[in-house]
């Protein structure tokens, strides 16, 4: 069933070939699908974290800060740029080392602010509050005689949103059935017989942070030079911390795709169908999806989804 | 003073007590001994309203409380005390037995008194969060907290385990004492032994049903408890005899 | 092998350790040779659990030095230990609640130390052990729904998983029916046996009478008595303290 979903996303396309609305749409779909796939890699470790958009600034205000005064291709900027996020990740791997639970939330959205009020005060820098404009677009690919237009090209813009999810669900899928995920797995249920097994607990935790905060750099980064802009309330935005939380939940944490179903189906729903309806409210909508999942379905709507029997 | 007719408890469909059947006269030493999943604490927590019986009556001094819930039955003077320690971590140890004592708040410090009789233990570590002692000592708490609660009617669920042998001697002593406040005692567990020496009453629950019934030395004869109980030998085991 | 002169395991030396002002351990010093299995009893608070979070890396000592296999072992922590070759059981088991009773068992193999078995070969191993515990009927079902004498019973199992060489068993025996006390007890003949070095504390005398070749009496963080099971049962401060009777 997972192959005919993803055969779906990458087909879809030819069906509507002048839709650029659509392709806007599901472009952005990915883009969370992929925020939401790296804020679960940290949260497989049992951490429910509530500062991810601290990552995703960072990643985007390094990428737009190689952009804007090196002028580099978004090529390596974005990568590059995304090492901020994960520096930042390491610092929580030693400052939040002992926080569990509740604790490591409220740390985690303390944490959230920090990058936020440097970016909006550091005006010789970051252009403060104002923020930056003219970002370079995605950059044009070159291969032979083919040419894609990443900036432009909406549906060239979807596919490498759709690649890059990709990537980031096998990461995911990596964090849930390798040998390491068993030990995420292990810490999450009880830390104290995994330490006892010989799980190095502390190392795992750590490698899980990293990941997930360099993912959610490159989403960041990827963000910004799709808009063209950067602004601190933009990306160092509470929305951008909650959401992969409720496309997670919603989409179902069981499965390795469940954050990108969540992603799938909330996001357009969002943007094409609660919008219109009410444009002053319709984030609240979120808060009313969690509490809905939560009360009847908790397991998420992949668990809807017949798995293939496997022994274990 | 307290008279159970056929009983039925059923956990999740499936049928765990049938057809249970017994009396408790006031002032009594009554005792379940039974194995493992045998329903011993199923009784209990029936009695104590933690579980609705499917059928059947539980009649304490003549009124009829099953089904009714937990809150209702502490009122009227039927204290559980469950297996295992389940205090309250963060509370000092002082507050935990107070907290047993919520229904009832008169006499309180002569209750403590009460307690620490028996547990003088616990006297010293009182302002201690009840999470840093050890095990037993806060399986004491929990069997402390029971007391507070002024019982007419004290339920223990396995109540040595985790004791020292001294300790389980001394608390097995002080059921006399107990005995003479006026509380009717009705304790289950696989390792009661001790109690069987000095229970008026005893049953064996297998299975779901009471299969045997006498006072408890009969029991403690009986070769067919004996094969249940303790498979090593004749020699019950108890904490100061080397098997 | 030198029947000899057996190798020491485990050596503990001057262990302290305080929590505010209270000392809970005083200057603990024993040594556990190979293929031993020493028993500790105490009254409750006597300070076992913490000795033995203190041998397993869950705690630090305020002062002494632990020797493990020769290796001086004091701050290490319990995962490196696991590595190393000591396992545990505790008070309160702690399993992996929602992962099967196969799949904690499975989890002791994976992260042992580091010449673990195949996939293959865990498998088959982790059924030999499962039917050692007699939960094999039980292989599928969720931790968190065995009884506490079954969850006991798979700690155990996980633990032997991790192949160990040095075993600590806290209180296994609460929740477990006589008949399956006795079946502990062999056990733990076997797996000495088979190589393994046994630390145990429990109260059910009926378990760690028989099974220890020596016994240590702790009371209020000290060595009141050590020597044969016999004679320390004896020992007037232990009867007193712990016993309550004389024997």
């Amino acid at each position: 069933m997972v192959a005919a979903g993803a055969l779906g996303l990458v087909v879809w396309p030819l069906f509507f070939r002048e839709a650029p609305l659509y392709y806007q749409v599901m472009g952005m779909a990915c883009l969370y699908g992929t925020l939401a796939l790296a804020w679960n890699v940290f949260a497989l470790t049992g951490a429910v974290s509530l500062g991810h958009a601290a990552f995703f600034g960072l990643g985007a205000y390094g990428s737009a800060l190689l952009d804007h005064y090196w002028h580099w291709s978004p090529l390596l900027t974005i990568p590059l740029g995304a090492l901020l996020g994960a520096a930042y990740g390491a610092s929580w791997g030693l400052f939040f080392k002992r926080l569990r639970g509740v604790y490591l939330g409220l740390a985690s959205l303390a944490a959230l602010e920090i990058p936020k009020v440097i970016a909006d005060n550091w005006d010789s820098l970051t252009y403060g509050s104002l923020g930056m404009v003219g970002l370079s677009s995605l950059p044009t690919l070159e291969l032979g005689q083919w040419q894609v237009t990443l900036g432009a090209d909406l549906r060239a813009q979807y596919y490498l949103l759709l690649a890059v999810m990709v990537l980031a669900a096998l990461i995911h899928k990596c964090g849930m059935e390798s040998r390491w995920g068993w030990a995420l797995r292990a810490m999450r249920e009880n830390e104290t017989a995994a330490a006892i097994i010989g799980i190095k607990v502390n190392r795992s935790r750590a490698q899980a942070l990293l990941l997930s905060s360099y993912l959610t750099g490159i989403c960041g980064a990827l963000y910004v030079h799709i808009l063209g802009l950067i602004e601190p309330a933009l990306v160092f935005n509470l929305h951008i911390s909650a959401l992969p939380l409720v496309m997670s939940i919603f989409g179902g944490r069981g499965r390795f795709y469940g954050p990108v179903l969540g992603a799938m189906v909330l996001y357009p729903l969002d943007q094409l169908v609660f919008q219109p309806w009410l444009p002053l409210g319709h984030a609240a909508i979120f808060g009313l999806v969690i509490v809905l999942t939560i009360l009847f379905f908790p397991q998420g709507i992949a668990a809807w989804i017949p798995k293939p029997r496997k022994y274990a | 003073m307290l008279a159970v007719q056929h009983l039925r408890v059923s956990y999740q469909g499936r049928p765990v007590l049938a057809d249970v059947n017994f009396t408790l006269r006031r002032h009594q030493i009554s005792a379940f001994a039974g194995a493992a999943g045998a329903g011993k604490t199923t009784i209990l927590k029936a009695l104590a309203g933690l579980l609705r019986p499917v059928a059947g009556k539980i009649l304490f001094e003549g009124e009829a409380i099953e089904g009714l819930p937990a809150w209702e039955v502490v009122k009227r003077g039927i204290v559980y005390v469950p297996e295992g320690m389940r205090i309250f971590p963060q509370m000092t140890v002082v507050e935990n037995l107070e907290v047993g004592a919520y229904l009832k708040r008169e006499g309180i410090p002569a209750r403590l008194d009460l307690v620490f009789s028996i547990f003088p233990e616990l006297q010293e570590k009182v302002r201690l969060p009840a999470g840093v002692l050890s095990g037993g000592q806060q399986r004491m708490v929990t069997l402390a907290r029971g007391l507070m609660a002024a019982p007419r009617l004290l339920l223990l669920d396995e109540p040595f385990m985790g004791l020292s042998p001294k300790l389980v001697k001394r608390f097995c002593d002080s059921f006399r004492d107990l005995r003479q406040t006026g509380i009717t005692l009705l304790i289950a567990g696989q390792y009661v032994f001790r109690v069987l020496n000095v229970a008026e009453v005893a049953h064996l629950v297998e299975h779901g049903q009471i299969t045997l019934s006498g006072s408890g030395p009969e029991l403690l004869r009986d070769r067919h408890l004996k094969e249940i109980l303790f498979p090593t030998g004749d020699r019950p085991p108890t904490g100061d005899k080397i098997g | 092998m030198d029947t000899e002169a057996p190798k020491i395991c485990l050596e503990l030396r001057q262990i302290s350790k305080s929590y505010r002002e209270q000392q809970v351990l005083k200057e603990i010093s024993f040594t556990l040779k190979e293929r031993e299995i020493l028993g500790i009893i105490g009254p409750n608070g006597a300070g076992k659990t913490t000795l033995f979070n203190i041998i397993n890396g869950l705690v630090r000592p305020n002062r002494g030095t632990i020797f493990f296999q020769g290796q001086e072992t004091t701050h290490w922590s319990s995962s490196s230990l696991s590595r190393m070759g000591m396992a545990r059981t505790f008070q309160v088991p702690q399993i992996f609640p929602e992962m099967s009773v196969m799949e904690n068992v499975l989890m002791g193999f994976r992260f042992g130390p580091e010449e673990g078995p195949t996939p293959a070969e865990a498998g088959d191993q982790a059924g030999e052990l499962l039917e050692m515990v007699e939960l094999a009927d039980k292989a599928a079902t969720a931790a968190r729904e065995l009884s506490l004498a079954e969850q006991h019973l798979l700690e155990v199992g996980r633990a032997l998983a991790t192949r160990p060489s040095l075993l600590l068993i806290d209180e296994i025996a609460a929740g477990c029916s006589p008949r399956t006390v006795q079946r502990l007890a062999e056990l733990m003949a076997a797996w000495r046996n088979r190589g393994l070095t046994l630390l145990i504390t429990d109260h059910l005398l009926n378990l760690t009478l028989p099974v220890s070749d020596r016994l240590l009496a702790l009371d209020q963080g000290e060595i009141i008595a050590a020597g044969i099971p016999r004679e320390v049962i004896r020992h007037p401060e232990v009867v007193a303290a712990y016993l309550g009777t004389r024997p």
